[in-house]
């Protein structure tokens, strides 16, 4: 079952990762790079803390971090007018070297031997199963996230961002301050972004920093097959839909792992057939419609 | 279609779970073979090495096909992707796992899980946390270390091109091996009244500029165990070349590739010596009983092109005791 | 309430294509009018909208409200006392928002607390009310997306957020003008109505000719970016379309 299980993990994880791209993907509109930057970012700041003793406030700081390096890209795009492409780009990779000082200008952090937010709990219920206790655990951090956000964006603050999103040139002539509301966004999506990295360093027990290259790629992929899943629209349901969509998308890789059908150097080709597989159901199901209606039609 | 999309994820789920359980379930009952899974993070020659160094050294100590039988798998740069082999390894119930380099090593021993690790190539296993002592596996993991002999690299440095003052380094900072060795380098220089100048890659397409911002500013070039600077040494022994500048480097390949000199052990080797503690444990050493090996039988590995180009005299001594690549 | 001292504008000033979009104008607008503004296109009209609203800075003259020069205060910053619906029905709503959502957004320009759930039981209610006013359904359906609505229900929508919010001065820049004659007269009927129902001060652009002598106190044509007539008062009521149609005959083209 530690397959099962631990893509079930992972998926909860990324989950998080996934919460975030959704903000600036999906409510936002924008087209937001700082995620390999901003996730590793979280994965070192949480791993030189916990290596310190403090893995609680690791998070903690993590998550601050994070909505600071969102804040920048904020502040480019917006008072400095630059592409929001472009953005991103500057601050994930002015973040390449802020992550190397942060680890000590070491690029790889073990954290073997000391003491994580996974470790603790394992001594605390000792006479639970440690893979169902890591469940549990990340369970309460994506079920959390996703009621706090849920909960934010219902809020005044919350409709404006969603509003910005929806249609800027109405907002803009409103007494909404779009330099505010996309400030705010890119911050909280990028806090949720080192939030998963985070977990992730005290998860699989160290930090390396190369950890967050691709990271924008699944945390979009998982926000994308998330949508495939037929649940009614809200923001509620949208913010669970990217949880679940990483879970899916991380029960793919372990489908696509499983087989033996391929060679190693094709697990890539594999997983990236799989999306895209499950991406084209829609696109499929128009043209069966569409067909059904021709054939009547004769 | 919303029927169809609840189906197949449906079935996806069942297909995931039942797959897990079957892999749990039927490993143990499966024919005689071994099962060895072996675990990358990505690909380049360096790796490619030592995986077959691995592997054709294990067919040699007579593991055949049906007695022996290797899974490989490459996370191909992806971390997340990691995880989830080392999870699919334990959920299989290998027999034993080989991994290369540092973060599959890392990613596998903290799964604690019970199958035995051998390690190819991770240059500071303490410093990883993968043992706390190299004489005394504590955490189910063995192998080899290719710590650079960092003396004895500038002390060859000295025999075949005395006079070098500053050495330039160049490496990748992502990669946690070159970090360890180059700190190292740095240690030896600072006692012994040598200086250095830095240029430092995350991309292998930076690394002809960071190359090229040495030259001029100094005497030689140090290259520390580093797989992306591997990769790129046609082009880096070509500037060097160009500068009359010689390139030490860690490895037989990167001397293959252009670069002057090394004094190292070869990824193929590497490979080797991990198969060969991979064969004392199958014959029945617990792995807390076989120390972990920092590689130490070092040739001298010379490029005659490369020499020629810079115009390096080789003195008898040298000539007979290398080995001369070009 | 609202006075313009020598407004000018000028659009690519100094090249071969350069425009005068308004030029020295002067207006006053007292609390409670209800000016509407006629012209023909290039005159202006939209020019003096975006004046007041923000959208652009004025070169020279000054923008008084209530007595306080808001010539260079933001845009945002003017929208929380000046509301607006556009010609464009899709420029004024959210469309993947709800109704009520849309609403709650307009509503909330007069609080403070921007970490308090948009939208509330007691907000819903009076959400409600106001759409009932419109006589199109609106109120029975506060939870749709408003990208569902048609182009004469979105402008309604508009107007609802606008008034809801409560401003100063309300501009409306030809809200009619895309939408089917029959919704323009509904939408057109609501909109004086609710202007003189709570007392707005309230600028017009139209092109309709009869409903600008029909509704509001005053009317002012503009021309070259000034105004070149104005009418109030019964003298406005017993003007006939026909005789504004030969004012704008007389219009001297502008490029």
């Amino acid at each position: 079952m530690t397959l099962f299980l631990g893509s079930l993990q992972l998926g909860l994880i990324y989950g998080l990762l996934a919460l975030g791209i959704y903000i600036t993907f999906k409510i936002m509109h924008i087209p937001d790079l700082t995620a390999d930057g901003s996730f590793t970012l979280g994965l070192a700041v949480s791993a030189v803390l916990a290596s310190a003793g403090y893995p609680v406030v690791g998070i903690f700081l993590a998550v601050l971090a994070g909505a600071l390096a969102g804040a920048t890209t904020g502040f480019l795009q917006t008072k400095i007018a630059i592409h929001p492409i472009l953005s991103g780009i500057i601050t994930m990779s002015g973040l390449y070297s802020i992550n190397l000082y942060v680890m000590g200008a070491r690029s790889n952090i073990t954290l073997i031997g000391t003491p994580t937010l996974f470790s603790m709990a394992r001594s605390r219920f000792d006479f639970v199963d440690f893979n169902l206790l890591r469940l549990v655990i990340l369970l309460f951090f994506a079920l959390g996230l996703w009621g706090a956000l849920t909960w934010f964006f219902k809020t005044h603050l919350g409709l404006s961002i969603r509003a910005t999103g929806d249609n800027e040139a109405m907002v803009k002539s409103s007494s909404i301050n779009i330099t505010a509301t996309k400030i705010i966004a890119i911050s909280l999506a990028n806090a949720c972004i080192a939030l998963s990295g985070a977990i992730v360093a005290q998860y699989q027990g160290f930090a390396d920093i190369s950890s967050g290259v691709g990271i924008m790629v699944i945390g979009l992929a998982s926000v994308i097959i998330g949508e495939l899943i037929p649940l009614r629209k809200g923001v509620a349901n949208g913010f669970l839909t990217a949880i679940l969509g990483s879970i899916l998308y991380r029960l793919m890789i372990a489908l696509a792992l499983q087989s033996n059908l391929f060679p190693a150097y094709a697990l890539k080709l594999i997983s990236a057939l799989i999306v895209g597989i499950a991406l084209s159901l829609p696109a499929l199901r128009h043209y069966l419609a569409f067909r059904k209606i021709r054939k009547e039609s004769v | 279609m919303k029927k169809i999309s609840v189906l197949l994820i449906l079935v996806l789920i069942l297909t995931t779970m039942s797959l897990s359980l079957f892999g749990c379930n039927n490993a143990s009952s499966q024919d005689d073979a071994l099962q060895v899974g072996i675990i990358q993070l990505l690909d380049n020659g360096a790796f490619e090495d030592m995986r077959e160094g691995f592997i054709a050294q294990m067919r040699s100590h007579g593991y055949s096909e049906t007695q022996l039988d290797f899974d490989y798998r490459n996370a191909q740069g992806d971390m997340s992707n990691l995880n989830a082999i080392c999870q699919e390894m334990v959920n299989s119930q290998k027999d034993l796992i080989v991994t290369i380099a540092t973060p599959p090593t890392q990613a596998f021993v903290n799964m604690e899980s019970d199958i035995p690790v051998i390690f190819i190539s991770v240059s500071n296993p303490v410093g990883a946390g993968i043992m706390t002592d190299l004489n005394f596996p504590d955490k189910n993991a063995t192998g080899t270390s290719n710590a650079i002999p960092i003396d004895e690299m500038f002390k060859l440095s000295q025999r075949l091109t005395p006079g070098m003052e500053t050495y330039g380094l160049l490496y990748n900072t992502s990669e946690i091996n070159s970090v360890t060795t180059i700190n190292q380098a740095k240690e030896y220089m600072d006692t012994n009244g040598l200086s250095y100048e830095e240029a430092v890659v995350t991309n292998s397409s930076e690394v002809q500029q960071a190359a090229q911002s040495l030259v001029g500013r100094v005497d030689a070039l140090f290259i520390p165990n580093d797989s992306m600077i591997q990769s790129a040494m046609p082009q880096v022994s070509e500037i060097a070349k160009e500068a009359k500048i010689p390139v030490y480097g860690s490895s037989a390949v990167m001397v293959a590739s252009g670069a002057f000199a090394t004094i190292s052990i070869s990824d193929t080797e590497i490979g080797q010596l991990s198969a060969d503690m991979a064969h004392q444990h199958l014959q029945g050493t617990p792995i807390e009983q076989i120390p972990a090996v920092v590689v130490s039988s070092f040739t001298t590995v010379i490029n005659q092109t490369t020499a020629d180009a810079l115009g390096i005299e080789l003195t008898e001594d040298i000539l007979t005791n290398a080995v001369f690549l070009d | 309430m609202l006075e313009i001292i020598n407004g000018t504008k000028k659009f690519n000033e100094g090249t071969g294509s350069e425009q005068t979009a308004l030029n020295q104008l002067n207006l006053k607008v007292g609390t409670g009018d209800f000016l509407t503004v006629i012209g023909s296109n290039g005159a202006g009209k939209s020019s003096l909208m975006n004046a007041i609203s923000g959208g652009f800075y004025l070169d020279k003259g000054k923008i008084l409200l209530d007595g306080h020069n808001i010539t260079y205060l933001s845009e945002h910053k003017r929208a929380k006392v000046i509301g607006r619906v556009f010609q464009d029905p899709s420029k004024g709503t959210a469309p993947n928002l709800t109704l009520e959502e849309n609403l709650a957004l307009a509503y909330s320009r007069s609080q403070k607390k921007p970490l308090q759930i948009a939208v509330s039981k007691k907000d819903q209610q009076v959400f409600k009310n106001l759409l009932a006013q419109f006589d199109m359904g609106l109120e029975n359906r506060l939870k749709d997306k408003t990208g569902l609505l048609s182009g004469g229900q979105r402008q309604a929508l508009s107007l609802a957020m606008c008034i809801i919010a409560s401003p100063k001065l309300l501009l409306l820049d030809e809200h009619t003008a895309a939408l089917d004659p029959s919704t323009a007269e509904k939408v057109s009927v609501i909109t004086d109505t609710l202007i003189r129902q709570n007392g707005l001060t309230a600028i017009m652009i139209t092109h309709n000719l009869s409903n600008a002598i029909k509704y509001g106190n005053r009317l002012v044509m503009m021309t070259a970016g000034t105004i070149s007539t104005e009418i109030s008062g019964e003298e406005k009521q017993n003007t006939r379309p026909s005789a504004l149609m030969e004012l704008y005959d007389q219009d001297p083209v502008l490029y």
